[in-house]
């Protein structure tokens, strides 16, 4: 399926191709090969059983107590109903899919679990349950925790028999993660904690907490068992959404921590932290992809039901125009979210498992679980709010889903670090994986300088599918890395304090992962000639919106770096712009994507 | 006690059939298969019915193509004993012709009773069941909700639909199953691994022509949308005049 290259551009191509497959955003600097990357239309026999698993879980189990989740009602032995249904998934191995075996799992890979989690996740509050255990809740002692703490605690959380959460954040410490206050302190065989969690998901059902505290100054991770004296959780938090999960304090007053329950080495909660939230923002991710079909769906049985003017109201322009918006969205989360985790697990898996020395995987993978989190959390907001806008006034009453679902996608823009915070993860680790030569920038950016001398951009590959939309993105990418080159000779150190630009800069690489990933996903539907005029629709009109966005973006950027801009400059932009420059006629395409969803239900 | 379970693979339920270009046959293209709901029950039954009763064996039984060992595994993770694919890629509709190729299997396994679903969701025919259980020669009980073994008989409730029955049979007897509050058990991961590793027998057989062939085959008509007269009882007038003078159904 590879397309022949042109020998002189084969030396950055390879070492793009390998790039693209590593993360730190080597997508940005080269074509994506045809080929190179997975989507669900690869999903193996095992993946899309386990998937159906957990749809089947979800539409058999927790959709039929939305109502008694949301209320956080109880069943008769006392077990809040939520955590009887955590319970139930561990019995059906749904807790420990991306475990190893000797600790109770199933040692599949990453992209195996988190496609349970895109299928669990029609119930906001359950989702946050169920990710706060698996994920952040038990990750961290898979990669650092020593045998014996795995051992010790691994087999329990694989099953549900304990419950785990995170407790990072405190009340002065939210964004500013590792600025937290809780202490620990040596004495004997314990360490004694004293300190406040706050906002901490499962705090009040769970029987085991990963605990951040300082320990002689050096913020530290712990394993800490909740259901002992010195420990208290404070009353549950009144939110606006996902009202079902738990959300408290966790107060520590000389608590004891056995010596033994040290996550890690003294200091290390940056590198767990950190790592562990690059998981955790890929799964948020999938949950919003989940999320974000089932409200989809939702909206369009509803809209073919309800007639005004004598019509279903899904059949108007307008809302057949939102409808397609929502398709095109999730499609290129879709793409881009397997692409990310798939990544992850063939880094792992080359490096041979789940340990402290293969974090790095995970770390490479920064600004992509970031985009994941971003992309996901904002496409799910947009679905959701055009969802309770498509129903109209029955759409803003409980009785329908589309209320609940609004107040439920909200949080997926705030925790797992807020989306500002993900955008300036996004920023920083670009420009330091270019400063540290991580990615092959400069290389890159000397192929643009001469295209721009010689006006002319040769797309690298030879490849007769959707060859005119590859062009394009590969010309936003130019543009993107030639506006990034810019900020930083023009601002030096002093980006840092230019967050409006950092921003833009991120948003134009997110908005450059999603067409690239799109297109890729496109080719492999094109290649095996299935749903063809839906894809071609779908991926014209993510490329159409993309790039537009990705030039506006730039010239907001580009109007803030020079008062009066050299006429080179202004050039060279004006040359990059016209070579993205893909216009089409996207009214007639959500018109046609519109269509085709009302009666294939394609991607959703 | 050894129990016979036939299953057939159909196309998902949740999916949206075509007809194909020769409009006898449906378009193949992604279709994806599953156990016939109403076999699948049929399967939790039997399986049911071995956790109360040690000592029990599960065989399931199919009749269909290659690929049908997806569906068969997806039984063995629930919890039967082993499978026996009777292999083989005719398209048949002759429920004669289904129900001999399955009888000739189940007669060698000797089983004391034989489950089917009440009918498979793709040709709603309801034939083979009662085909097998004569050609078998054994007695046929059918719509059963549930079942039991009772002084060294089977005991079975049948849903009809004036009422309900039971009924009491001797062994070996086969029953259909229709649906009731018995929802099919999802799988574990651990079982569906599980699964790979039992029994699957796999037996090539040769299906006669059909005696009979589907000469067009058409989707239902679109519905045309249902109307509201009105909210409690004042809409009762005027919804009994619709249907009287309108639906002219009363
Ligand atoms: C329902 C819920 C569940 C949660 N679950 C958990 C959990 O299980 N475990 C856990 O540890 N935490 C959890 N949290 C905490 C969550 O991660 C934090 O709320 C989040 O990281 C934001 O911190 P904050 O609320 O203190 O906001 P702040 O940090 O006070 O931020 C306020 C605003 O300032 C912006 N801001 C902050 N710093 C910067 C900056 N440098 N540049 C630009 N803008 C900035 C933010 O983007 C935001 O818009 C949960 C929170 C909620 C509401």
């Amino acid at each position: 399926m590879k397309s022949g290259f042109l020998l002189s551009q084969k030396d950055l191509l390879q070492s793009v191709e390998k790039l693209s497959l590593k993360g730190s955003a080597g997508f940005l600097l080269g074509p994506t090969p045809s080929g190179t990357m997975f989507t669900r239309e690869q999903f193996t026999e095992e993946q899309k059983e386990v998937g159906k698993i957990a749809t089947d879980f979800a539409n058999s189990k927790i959709r039929p107590n939305d109502e008694k989740i949301e209320h956080k009602a109880k069943e008769e032995d006392g077990t809040p109903t939520i955590i009887k249904l955590v319970k139930e998934a561990g019995e059906l191995g749904l807790l420990g899919i991306d475990l190893p075996e000797e600790y109770g799992g199933l040692n599949m890979d990453f992209t195996t679990m988190m496609c349970t989690l895109e299928n669990l996740a029609i119930n906001g509050s359950y989702a946050a349950t169920h990710i706060a255990h698996l994920g952040i809740g038990t990750l961290p002692i898979l990669f650092f925790g020593n045998e014996e703490q795995k051992k010790k605690y691994l087999p329990k959380l694989a099953t549900g028999e304990w419950i785990s959460c995170y407790a990072l954040t405190e009340p002065g410490s939210g964004s500013d993660a590792l600025s937290g206050k809780t202490k620990a302190v040596l004495e004997g065989d314990y360490y004694i904690l004293n300190g406040t969690k706050q906002y901490i998901t499962n705090g009040s059902w769970a029987d085991l907490a990963i605990v951040f505290a300082r320990l002689d100054n050096q913020y530290t991770g712990f394993i800490v068992e909740l259901n002992q004296p010195g420990i208290s959780r404070g009353a549950e938090e009144k939110k606006m959404g996902i009202k079902g999960s738990s959300t408290v304090s966790l107060i520590f007053e000389n608590a004891k921590v056995p010596k033994e329950n040290l996550l890690g080495k003294v200091g290390d909660a940056a590198t767990i932290a950190l790592n562990i939230l690059n998981l955790g923002r890929l799964e948020l991710g999938f949950a919003t992809l989940g999320a974000a079909k089932d409200v989809a769906k939702y909206t369009i049985e509803y809209g073919k039901q309800r007639k005004q003017f004598a019509r279903p109201v899904i059949e108007f322009d307008m809302q057949m125009a939102k409808l397609a918006d929502m398709v095109s969205r999730i499609f290129s989360l879709d793409a881009l979210i397997y692409r990310t985790v798939s990544g992850i697990d063939a880094g792992l898996k080359s490096k041979g498992g789940h340990s402290a020395s293969d974090v790095d995987v995970i770390r490479n993978y920064a600004i992509e679980a970031s985009i994941c989190k971003v992309e996901g959390s904002e496409m799910l907001a947009q679905v959701a709010g055009d969802s309770v806008k498509m129903m109209g006034g029955y759409g803003y009453c409980e009785e329908y889903r589309s209320e609940k679902a609004v107040r439920d996608c909200f949080i997926n823009m705030i925790f797992e670090g807020t989306n500002d915070i993900n955008r300036l993860v996004i920023f920083d680790f670009l420009v330091k994986g270019i400063y540290n030569q991580e990615i092959p920038f400069r290389d890159f950016m000397e192929m643009v300088e001469s295209s721009l001398e010689k006006k002319n951009l040769a797309y690298p590959i030879e490849d007769s599918i959707l060859s005119k939309e590859k062009h394009k993105v590969y010309a936003a990418k130019c543009l993107t890395a030639w506006m990034i080159q810019q900020c930083i000779i023009q601002h030096g150190k002093d980006i840092k304090n230019q967050q409006q630009v950092m921003k833009n800069i991120s948003d134009m690489v997110i908005q450059i992962y999603a067409a690239d990933s799109s297109l890729s996903r496109a080719h492999y539907l094109l290649h095996d000639k299935k749903h063809a005029g839906l894809v071609s629709s779908l991926v014209r009109l993510i490329v159409s919106q993309s790039t537009s966005a990705i030039q506006n973006l730039g010239s907001q950027v580009f109007a803030s770096l020079w008062d009066t801009p050299s006429q080179k400059k202004q050039e060279e932009w004006n040359q990059l712009c016209s070579w993205a420059e893909y216009k089409e006629n996207i009214f007639a395409l959500k018109q046609e994507i519109a269509k085709a969803t009302l009666e294939e239900g394609l991607f959703i | 006690m050894k129990i016979v379970v036939c299953v057939k693979r159909v196309p998902d339920t949740a999916l949206k059939v075509k007809i194909g270009s020769d409009r006898k046959s449906i378009e193949k293209g992604d279709v994806e298969y599953i156990v016939s709901p109403y076999d699948e029950i049929a399967v939790e039954h039997a399986i049911r019915f071995k956790e109360k009763t040690p000592g029990t064996e599960v065989v399931v039984v199919t009749l269909g193509p290659a690929d049908s060992e997806k569906n068969m595994r997806t039984c063995l993770a629930m919890g039967a004993d082993r499978g026996i694919l009777l292999q083989s890629n005719a398209d048949t509709m002759d429920s004669f012709n289904v129900a001999k190729a399955l009888s000739d299997a189940i007669s060698q396994e000797k089983p004391d009773l034989v489950l089917f679903g009440i009918k498979a969701t793709d040709t709603d025919s309801s034939q083979v069941g009662a085909i097998v259980s004569m050609l078998l020669g054994i007695p046929f009980l059918s719509t059963v909700v549930s079942f039991s073994l009772e002084n060294g008989k089977i005991k079975a409730d049948s849903e009809v639909e004036s009422g309900h029955l039971v009924l009491q049979s001797t062994i070996p007897c086969a029953l259909s199953i229709q649906k009731s509050n018995v929802d099919p058990r999802i799988c574990s991961l651990i079982n569906i691994r599980k699964a790979k590793q039992k029994e699957l027998k796999i037996v090539p057989v040769d299906i006669p022509n059909d005696h009979f062939e589907i000469e067009k085959m058409e989707l239902p008509a679109e519905r045309t949308g249902g109307k509201i007269v009105g909210h409690g009882p004042d809409a009762v007038k005027e919804l009994l005049r619709l249907l009287h003078e309108e639906a002219k159904v009363i």
